[in-house]
């Protein structure tokens, strides 16, 4: 199973079909695979993780069980503890700490979930995490990523938070690279970060959307920036173009 | 000393929770919700439709629920809240009791049955019980002493039958639940509903084995029957001593989460978690019959007294927001400047509602409670005989399985009743009122959506969401910490600070939503109480 053999069937079959049909393989594959990925939340509804919980339960189950993710808030064990302030450092306990020590090592799969949140006035405390805007989570966290993918329409261009109708601030809720549809506003690039972003807008993206492309990373089929013709304009893969 | 639990992790959304701690002993607890997405800006100067489908948004675990609330605003805005056909209100019924159960699946087995397999317990309690919470509750990615422990054998099954649950709700909806004035936005074919009806039967026999029990004979002995009989049957069930691994999994919470009940040894669930305030409930499942689950205030000492809307009010003087007296349902309420927002007076973006004056709880228990469910109220009645508060952790977690099969009861009555020739939809064309509100019993509790139009679009749309409820400023939660051991079992094996066990059980016993729970009221000309 090549990467043409992938995005061939994903075009052919859609999302759903290309699962079906190499079912076998990619839990094969996913047995070895060594990527990891790190979950986060930023202003959002959860809403992505429950249509990925949707996704093909084979898949889903032997994801789970080999450990590929390894840093998702909503289903990890651990929670941030402080005693007066005081970070503690046991990773097995502590979320917070688990997390910088996944961060030294890097090269995972950053999942962002949910708009970034710069408001009000670029302080981004709308949203908190540790003390910390999750901005600044996000942003440190991508550091040490391999790829960055963008799910659901929020983590894209801002989604519902940012919806150019609304009586927001707009720019208070910007996606990763997007702010609304058009303005492209490189968020990671004033922090001289550069990482291969891939875009999966949807509300929720389909489960077998997020299924196949999370398998797609998570077995090496897609690399940057090699791959990067493989994306368009907005980012998104052109097969999974999400929606 | 002070403990930060930042962020606390299997809950909705983005939560902090701080403790005043002494000896062990919770004396001051402060519970933030730490995301502001200006929901109720995003609703404004829409059509009224759009706006309740963004609502659907606000939260991934319960859209459902917000949709059923729009919609019950809409019914009403349209004109047609009465004319909604029967049909169409069974087909409501049947969205939200498969609701309930996936949302309340997702609960315990996602959110907090991994509790239990904290290392806390590891020493303290029976090698055999460990060894069964680990085997079946363990969370994906999980080491204890750097020995990774593989995902518990009940997670997937969980996962797989919140699917199928899901899945049966879709076949009632088109390509996802949204809000529809006057019914249904579609007419269940045949088809349709033998699928909800084989997905129905899949999930309550998935349901017996989690209990250990074939579901039949348990709704027999407990809801159909009365609270003395009710509470006799199960404290029979827990006074044998069993070979843990033969339980299932609800019957393992069931014979070794309290004290009070059984013989096998006890988590002591049921000595913490406690308040002394009432319950709050919309009351659901309407039938020709009135409400199944009859809506109400119950008293901490159990005396029941209707439900009275306007005794409603909310209060944000805590919150992060300008210090406007806010009014019920009106007033205004715009966030703090950044430099502003710190933890300090202000702690939290969600606002406070309280029922005549007071903080009360809702979801799964109170519903339960407020219905004179006979073995939750069995239950509760053994609790104050005995002098211990109703509410506990052991109680809530005991409502919400009770509620799954009630609810898989219910929906097999009510699937068989579903008619494909039936009518799903009053036609509504357009708004003829400017104010409606739609209230609803959504998973976590009592959820409320008020809208009011001005020239044809949203001018306020109002939200109290359950969590709202319960994770206020001097909401249930803060009560039930106060006051609390922090360890497990009462402290009563050491106290150790790095790990707040009892704490963490306490605050995910209520389930709480912060997504849902933050939104932001605008300025209202208004009051919406009243069409």
């Amino acid at each position: 199973m090549d990467k043409q053999e992938c995005l061939d069937a994903i075009s052919i079959l859609g999302a759903g079909g290309f699962l079906e049909r190499y079912k076998p393989e990619i839990r094969k594959e996913l047995r070895s695979a060594e990527s990891k990925v790190v979950w986060i939340h930023g202003a959002g509804c959860s809403g992505c993780t429950m249509s990925f919980l949707s996704a093909d339960q084979e898949l889903l189950s032997t994801i789970l069980e080999r450990e590929c993710i390894i840093y998702h808030k909503t289903l990890l064990e651990q929670s941030g503890f402080f005693v007066d302030g005081v970070l503690m450092r046991d990773p097995e306990l502590d979320i917070e700490y688990y997390l910088e020590d996944i961060e030294k090592t890097g090269g995972y799969i950053l999942v962002v979930e949910g708009a970034l949140v710069e408001g009000p006035a670029n302080s981004g405390r709308y949203c908190l995490i540790a003390g910390k805007s999750v901005r600044e989570r996000i942003i440190k966290a991508a550091a040490r990523a391999k790829v960055i993918l963008a799910l659901g329409t929020c983590a894209s261009c801002g989604g519902v938070p940012g919806d150019r109708r609304s009586e927001n601030v707009v720019r208070d809720f910007p996606g990763v690279i997007f702010r609304g549809a058009v303005e492209r506003r490189i968020i990671l690039d004033e922090h001289g970060i550069r990482k291969p972003v891939i875009n999966l807008p949807g509300c929720p993206p389909k489960p077998e959307q997020i299924m196949a492309l999370l398998a797609l990373l998570l077995l090496d089929k897609i690399r940057f920036p090699e791959d990067s013709g493989l994306l368009d304009e907005y980012l998104r893969l052109k097969v999974i173009k999400g929606g | 000393m002070e403990i930060t639990l930042d962020p606390i992790s299997r809950v909705e959304g983005h939560m902090r929770v701080l403790l005043e701690v002494e000896n062990g002993i919770v004396k001051d607890a402060r519970c933030s919700s730490t995301l502001f997405r200006g929901f109720e800006k995003v609703l404004v100067n829409q059509e009224p439709r759009r706006a309740a489908c963004f609502t659907t948004r606000i939260c991934g675990f319960c859209p459902t629920s917000h949709a059923m609330a729009g919609a019950g605003a809409l019914d009403r805005i349209y004109g047609v809240a009465e004319a909604i056909p029967s049909d169409a209100i069974l087909a409501r019924n049947i969205i939200q009791g498969l609701d309930f159960i996936s949302n309340h699946l997702t609960h315990l087995y996602l959110l907090w049955l991994p509790d239990l397999v904290n290392p806390a317990y590891k020493d303290i309690v029976s090698c055999n019980l460990w060894e069964e919470f680990t085997s079946r509750f363990t969370p994906p990615t999980f080491r204890i002493h750097n020995v990774h422990v593989p995902m518990g054998r009940s997670y997937a099954p969980a996962l797989h039958t919140r699917k199928l649950l899901q899945e049966a709700i879709h076949e009632l909806a088109e390509k996802e639940i949204r809000p529809i004035a006057g019914g249904l936005e579609i007419q269940p074919a045949s088809e349709n509903i033998q699928s909800i009806s084989r997905k129905h039967r899949e999930v309550m026999e998935r349901l017996s084995s989690m209990l250990g029990i074939a579901w039949e004979e348990w709704i027999e002995n407990t809801y159909l029957s009365t609270p003395g009989s009710a509470l006799r049957y199960i404290e029979e069930l827990c006074s044998v001593k069993t070979d843990y691994s033969k339980m299932g999994d609800f019957g393992l919470f069931m014979a070794t989460g309290a004290d009070v009940l059984g013989e096998n040894e006890s988590l002591m669930l049921d000595k913490c978690g406690c308040h002394d305030s009432g319950f709050l409930s919309f009351g659901c499942f309407p039938t020709d019959d009135g409400m199944v689950f009859r809506q109400g205030f119950m008293s901490s000492g159990l005396e029941y007294s209707s439900l009275d809307i306007d005794k409603i009010t909310e209060d944000s003087a805590q919150a992060f927001y300008s210090d406007d007296k806010c009014h019920p349902f009106e007033g205004m309420t715009e966030p703090i400047p950044a430099d502003e927002i710190a933890y300090g007076r202000k702690y939290t973006w969600v606002k406070a509602p309280r029922y005549n004056g007071a903080a009360c709880e809702v979801g799964s228990l109170a519903r339960l409670l407020v219905a004179g469910e006979p073995l939750i109220t069995g239950l509760a009645d053994a609790f104050r005989k005995r002098g211990f508060p109703v509410a506990n952790v052991y109680m809530r977690i005991m409502a919400r399985i009770q509620e799954m099969l009630v609810a898989g009861y219910l929906l097999e009555d009510w699937i068989k009743k579903l008619n494909p020739h039936g009518i799903y939809k009053t036609q509504a064309e357009r708004p003829v009122f400017t104010k409606g509100f739609g209230i609803w019993e959504a998973p976590r509790g009592a959820l409320g959506h008020w809208i009011t139009l001005k020239n044809g679009v949203v001018s306020n749309y109002q939200i109290i969401t359950p969590t709202t409820w319960n994770a206020s400023q001097g909401g249930v939660i803060e009560e039930s910490l106060i006051g609390s051991p922090i360890c497990a079992m009462g402290n009563k094996y050491g106290i150790d600070c790095s790990n707040p066990v009892t704490a963490l059980h306490i605050v995910r016993s209520f389930d709480p939503c912060n997504g849902c729970a933050v939104h932001v009221i605008n300025k209202s000309e208004a009051n919406i109480r009243s069409e």
